[in-house]
């Protein structure tokens, strides 16, 4: 099944191209990593394809419909994003942050339930956060504070995932509890998720499809031992990297 | 019941979300009678009860005319306040930060200048408030027809700015007969103000307009993208805070002046009681706002009594140290 497919897909921001004819078709089970030297328009892309920023031509269709004709709080059911840079100004405790993921799921009377509130609870403690569901958000540090999106997302429970960087700021080992959360979400039916990272290795490990964004409208994506290759790799990051095998596993390791 | 105890009942369960607003109800009661049996006379319940005294009975009504009054204004201004705070995503903002009580005080003194009171005060005023309020929205758009928080609010303090010299000019060109009532309107005065069915019927429509789009506040106040991510309809969303603030604030300052305080600090005050949620924050920031003007007003109204204080600045007065010393404790924690 078809979650999200981009059709001639033309991106333009700031005088620069982030993408020409793009077409990309992500289906269900599927885990995309998304690559790109800074600024070259990773998050453009990104909020393009979740429908808050119109794309210049082409379309995006969401589970077949055209998503611009979508009516928000739906696709919102569907899609779920989360940003980079979310500090928050107001006073919250985590856990009402969470919550705030079941928002697109409430009527317009209607208030979060006994439901509503486990799930939140189970994404804290998913997220490692379970004991500071009452702390205020601005007490958080910037990795906790990253956790809790990611807790806020998973509140949410959207088929398809967007993640702009979603391990930023984080440790080592929740680095790869978030990524195991996230790809343990795809085996239940109807989910995919395409994130933006900076780490080749662990996109390579957690992904089975690759985007890569090369700048001056040059966009490959496909599955990833067709995508992720010495060459594609050096010309992307315009710096020679190696390829090394570590107990059967292919590692790329700046040259 | 204690202040940590309300602060650690910031959870979504059912029936401690009340707790807070009952609690505030009771205070706006406790301060409503406050008003009644404060003054130079001191009340005779049992007469008034037989309903023999009429001196008594004008008394009583004098002074709840005048308690009610209070309450709308503060409830005015402190849902103004919580509404503009999320709209500009600006925990400094108050309710006359975009201008609105500058055009409404230049037409009020424009009225008291040409010796006009009454309605046609009254009438000035939001008259120049909704001038203002139309300048900003009008100058504040951009080519694409979409708002920036950014934008807004620096159209609003340009403004504003704009007005405060128009006031200033006012005030250094009246006639001295004039300056006084004109410096106390500035400041926040109730004692001119005639029973007000009007402003309580803003007060009601305006609660009752942004309760269903409350807990898309709560998605809002935390970012724009964000909450068009989680399915808020951002411009009409938008829209309808600004004209509902904007209403709500001309409403207060036509016929209370400038009260001032009220609208920046009751919805930090709320917040610091673990009121986060817009659904619970604007109804109480309607009944903590409202209960302390009616204590600031009784005050202002009795401490230098025959003289009376502009109500402005016994709310600060009161404020300020409640507010600070919150502060401080939430910090100190």
């Amino acid at each position: 099944m078809t979650l999200l497919e981009a059709h001639g897909l033309g991106i333009t921001i700031g005088g620069k191209t982030v993408c020409e004819d793009l077409s990309l078709r992500i289906g269900a089970g599927q885990a995309w990593g998304m690559l790109g030297q800074n600024g070259i328009g990773k998050t453009t892309l990104l909020l393009t394809l979740a429908g808050l920023r119109p794309p210049d031509c082409g379309e995006i269709r969401l589970k077949g419909k055209p998503l611009a004709q979508c009516d928000r709080p739906e696709v919102a059911r569907d899609i779920g994003v989360v940003l980079q840079d979310n500090r928050e100004l107001f006073p919250s405790t985590a856990l009402e942050t969470a919550l705030i993921g079941r928002h697109p799921y409430l009527k317009r009377w209607q208030w979060e339930d006994r439901a509503d509130l486990d799930k939140a609870l189970d994404a804290l403690r998913a997220m490692d956060l379970a004991g500071m569901a009452q702390r205020d958000v601005g007490t958080l540090s910037g990795g906790e504070h990253q956790r809790l999106q990611i807790a806020t997302l998973l509140t949410q429970d959207p088929a398809l995932s967007l993640l702009d960087e979603p391990i930023n700021h984080l440790d080592l080992r929740h680095q790869i509890r978030t990524l195991e959360i996230l790809s343990r979400r795809l085996s239940s039916p109807g989910r995919a998720l395409l994130m933006v990272l900076h780490d080749i290795n662990l996109a390579a490990r957690f992904c089975d499809h690759i985007l890569l964004v090369c700048g001056d409208g040059i966009v490959r994506a496909g599955p990833r031992d067709e995508v992720l290759t010495l060459e594609n790799l050096n010309a992307l990051y315009g710096y020679p990297l190696r390829q090394v095998e570590v107990e059967g596993r292919v590692v790329f390791v700046p040259g | 019941m204690s202040i940590p105890d309300l602060q650690s009942q910031a959870t979504p369960h059912p029936g401690r979300r009340q707790a807070l607003l009952l609690v505030l109800g009771l205070i706006a009661a406790a301060s409503l009678l406050f008003a009644l049996v404060t003054g130079s006379v001191t009340l005779d319940w049992q007469a008034l009860w037989r309903g023999e005294d009429t001196q008594q009975r004008l008394i009583l009504e004098l002074r709840l005319a005048r308690a009610l009054n209070a309450f709308t204004c503060g409830g005015l201004l402190a849902l103004a306040g919580a509404l503009l705070q999320v709209l500009l995503r600006n925990p400094l903002a108050d309710p006359y930060i975009l201008g609105v009580s500058g055009g409404a005080s230049v037409g009020a003194l424009l009225a008291i200048l040409a010796g006009l009171g009454g309605v046609w005060m009254t009438g000035s005023a939001f008259a120049g408030a909704m001038l203002s309020i139309f300048l900003v929205f009008v100058l504040a758009h951009e080519r694409r027809g979409s708002w920036t928080p950014t934008r807004l609010l620096l159209t609003g303090v340009v403004i504003a700015a704009g007005w405060g010299a128009l006031i200033s000019f006012i005030l250094v060109t009246s006639p001295d007969t004039h300056l006084r009532g004109m410096l106390f309107w500035l400041m926040g005065d109730l004692s001119q103000s005639g029973a007000s069915l009007s402003g309580v019927v803003v007060l009601a429509a305006g609660l009752l307009l942004s309760l269903p789009i409350a807990r898309d506040l709560n998605v809002l106040v935390r970012g724009d993208l964000r909450a068009s991510a989680l399915g808020v309809p951002l411009q009409t969303l938008r829209l309808q805070i600004y004209g509902l603030s904007a209403l709500l604030t001309a409403t207060a300052v036509t016929f209370a002046g400038n009260v001032g305080f009220v609208g920046l600090i009751i919805p930090h005050f709320m917040r610091l009681l673990g009121a986060h949620d817009h659904r619970i924050l604007l109804p109480a920031c309607v009944l903590a706002g409202g209960s302390l003007v009616i204590i600031a007003d009784t005050l202002a109204r009795t401490l230098l009594a025959p003289q009376q204080l502009p109500v402005g600045i016994v709310t600060a007065l009161i404020g300020v140290p409640v507010f600070l010393y919150l502060l401080h404790r939430n910090s100190a924690r």
